[in-house]
């Protein structure tokens, strides 16, 4: 269904509505406030994070989700977002969150002697090779010991994934062209000797 | 107002309570027979101006992430809800006006909406009827009460309904889940007819595309779904059943009904000499002002357990704990749909990508219709009645994917072709699975509040060990890998599927109502909502509650014309 389509559908139901009247094209393509505007203005300073952190966060979460052919978490104000959100998360969530990112300063410099948010490009894939994946810490003749990296690692990336698809740059990323989501259901349409060990494919009067 | 239109200066025909599934059927039903009706509906007016189905999440300040929002403060129960959201929170009530309490140790979630329409904004849709399995159960398997009526006294009414409501479906011939009126049935994905195939070939068992109130073709008047795929956001073009959109506006119509918003029941009025009911007292959410009402007959359809407390709370000299109460059962036998087990996997022989977001999306799943204790089959060891499964598969993009970088953006977009089923198990009907008033605690209009004991047993238990050990069982059949199973019962209401404390039978000594909801105690009260079930049954029940209000309404009809 087109938007033309859409729209005439609505008009032709719209008088069923019970209780009050409303232009048909504010109710179709209702946008009301858009709050993202608000994270893209110039003067944009972080209200939770401190500089130090919000640099941090930028330069990770542009690691975990860059520019491609499509923008990236810094082009959609991963940053911005979550400092927002964080701002009014009970403190043991924002606790936990800027103790991972902390986390992050903490291994680089172990390893390289220098801030996370200071590391070559080389350096911080190399970092992010290490923290990406689940893996355990085994030492000579010492116990095995679990390595926290992933664990930071895997918190602040559902953060920075759940911001970065929620924004206008994620919204496109999966598929949005900006109307309402519309067409005809793709359900399955296959023969029955179409799919592996079936015996029959969809059911007769299915739309 | 002129003094022929102020509603207090004269007598309805019928005082409806709440306008949502089995209000707006019974105002709808009332008026369309001719008599004078008044809704009293304790929420607001709803506009289409407040639905927000086609809003990105982007647009909304914390785009509803988890704890983020202000508005979660005065709604720490109501957010246990998926559907409530930041989009639409104001729809569901404000927790530190609406209290309840409960024993310690027993926690229970109370998930509900005060505006006009209720839940019929923001509902599941599922719209499954009962069978004589579950009418008949106790007759099966000795537990509890039968229903007093049968299939066949409510068949041609669910007939009505349906024909009315716009249920898209599937039939299939299976006793279990007698088939109804359907329009064209959605369609499934490849990976659920490749389940369907395997469940029905690999254990004889029947999974159906969920029957659901959304039309998928013009009907009276609604425009087929157009697949946006959020209808607990509204929509605009009124394609879910909702009842301010469909039953109310057909009562409205007649020119025979008056909507009063804002008006919270606090309880019904009796006269002690005749033993008959005049109306109801509420209080006006505008002023505060109490006021009264007068009816002929006074219909309870606020809810299952907003429906058993406006009559707990009109207890007289004559009717001491309640009325109605006279079996001392009036807020016994609580039930609520046990959920929380399930499994979980992936198709990887389905290569599909996920539907882009302004892609069509459908707002329904698959249904595995109840096979456990069927009539046909065996009896389980370990637990009585049954569960049927709700659930999907299809190809989803793919935000858990490992790694980062331009490979994990990648991994995204590719997808994962997901399947999972959870179960919604039968709630057996317990005496000690009661509301009662709580004599310290008043909402915000001073009407004296809920105290809900309600815990699931060992029935629900052991029901749902087998429901998620037969779900990963189903899964593994059908080819899938990574399978996760989780087996355990959440917390009661989590289903938000309240049944019974009005129970309805034919001995006035063990049950509330008599089968046509009316109170055995007082003869022009009615109790027309999921208060009167028997017992839960494993199926959504909205659509019966449906049917039998029609069938009690028609009824009173019957007694008005002669």
């Amino acid at each position: 269904m087109n938007r033309r389509e859409l729209l005439r559908n609505s008009l032709l139901t719209f008088g069923a509505a019970a209780t009050v009247s409303v232009p048909v094209e504010a109710l179709v393509f209702a946008s009301g406030d858009d709050a993202s505007r608000e994270l893209a203005r110039p003067n944009w300073k972080p209200v939770f994070l401190s500089a130090h952190q919000n640099e941090t966060l930028i330069v990770l979460s542009e690691t975990i989700i860059p520019v491609t052919d499509t923008p990236g978490a810094k082009d959609a104000f991963v940053n911005r977002f979550l400092d927002l959100v964080l701002s009014v998360l009970p403190a043991n969530t924002q606790q936990e969150f800027v103790g991972s990112l902390a986390w992050f300063d903490t291994g680089s410099m172990a390893r390289y002697k220098m801030a996370f948010a200071d590391l070559s490009d080389e350096e911080r894939q190399d970092f992010m090779n290490l923290v990406a994946w689940p893996h355990t810490h085994i030492m000579w003749r010492q116990s095995e010991a679990g390595f926290p990296g992933f664990e930071h690692f895997s918190r602040l990336k559902r953060w920075i994934a759940a911001a970065y698809y929620s924004s206008p740059a994620g919204f496109k990323e999966q598929g949005w062209d900006g109307w309402p989501a519309r067409g005809a259901l793709r359900g399955c349409d296959h023969q029955p000797e179409e799919h592996q060990d079936d015996k029959q494919g969809g059911k007769p009067g299915e739309i | 107002m002129r003094f022929e239109d102020d509603p207090l200066t004269r007598s309805y025909d019928a005082i409806v309570v709440g306008s949502g599934a089995t209000g707006g059927w019974a105002a709808k039903r009332l008026t369309e027979a001719g008599l004078e009706v008044v809704v009293l509906e304790a929420g607001r007016n709803v506009s289409p101006k407040e639905f927000t189905e086609h809003k990105p999440a982007f647009q909304l300040k914390y785009r509803d992430m988890a704890e983020a929002g202000d508005w979660r403060k005065t709604r720490p129960i109501q957010t246990q809800c998926y559907a409530c959201t930041e989009y639409n929170y104001d729809w569901f009530v404000d927790d530190t006006q609406n209290p309840y309490s409960t024993p310690a140790g027993k926690p229970f979630t109370w998930q509900r909406l005060r505006i006009v329409g209720g839940r019929t904004l923001c509902w599941g849709r599922q719209s499954y009827r009962l069978s004589d399995l579950d009418f008949k159960a106790a007759s099966h398997d000795g537990y509890g009460q039968d229903w007093p009526i049968s299939y066949a006294d409510l068949a041609p009414f669910y007939d009505i309904v349906e024909d009315y409501v716009g249920i898209s479906g599937s039939a299939e011939g299976n006793d279990v889940l007698p088939d109804g009126r359907f329009l064209p049935a959605m369609k499934m994905t490849c990976g659920e007819v490749h389940f369907r195939n395997a469940m029905a070939k690999s254990f004889g068992r029947t999974v159906t595309i969920g029957r659901s109130a959304i039309i998928t073709q013009v009907h009276h008047g609604r425009a087929a779904c157009h697949n946006c795929g959020a209808c607990e956001r509204g929509c605009i073009s009124y394609s879910y059943f909702s009842s301010p959109f469909t039953t109310l506006k057909d009562a409205l119509d007649t020119g025979k009904c008056r909507l009063l918003t804002n008006s919270i029941v606090a309880h019904v009025e009796t006269d002690p000499l005749s033993n008959r009911a005049t109306g109801v007292t509420y209080i006006d959410g505008n002023t505060r002002e109490t006021k009264t009402i007068r009816a002929k007959t006074v219909i309870l359809c606020a809810q299952a357990l907003e429906s058993t407390r406006i009559l707990l709370n009109s207890a007289t000299g004559r009717h001491k704990a309640g009325l109605g109460n006279s079996s001392g059962l009036l807020g016994r036998g609580l039930m609520d749909h046990s959920v929380g087990s399930g499994a979980s996997g992936e198709l990887p022989q389905f290569t599909d990508a996920p539907d882009p977001l302004s892609g069509p999306h459908r707002a329904n799943g698959i249904y595995i219709v109840r096979y456990r204790n069927t009539r046909q089959g065996p009896r389980h060891s370990n637990f009585i009645r049954g569960y049927g499964f709700q659930g999907s598969a299809g190809a989803v993009f793919n935000q858990e994917a490992g790694g980062f970088g331009a490979a994990y953006k990648k991994a995204v977009k590719t997808g994962i072709y997901r399947i999972s089923v959870g179960a919604f198990g039968e709630s057996l009907a317990r005496n000690d699975n009661f509301v009662s008033i709580d004599p310290k605690l008043k909402d915000a209009w001073g009407i004296p509040a809920l105290h809900i004991s309600m815990t699931h047993g060992e029935n629900e238990r052991a029901m749902h060990e087998d429901a998620a050990e037969s779900g990963a069982e189903m899964l593994e059949a059908a080819g899938a890998k990574n399978i996760e199973l989780r087996s355990m019962v959440s917390e009661p209401g989590m289903a938000i599927h309240e049944l019974g404390t009005a129970r309805m039978g034919n001995d006035p000594k063990t049950s509330v109502t008599d089968s046509f909801c009316q109170l055995h105690d007082v003869n022009n009260v009615f109790a027309m909502d999921g208060a009167c079930f028997v017992s839960s049954g494993c199926q959504n029940p909205t659509l019966t509650m449906m049917a039998i209000t029609v069938r009690a309404c028609d009824r009173l009809i019957d007694r008005f014309k002669r």
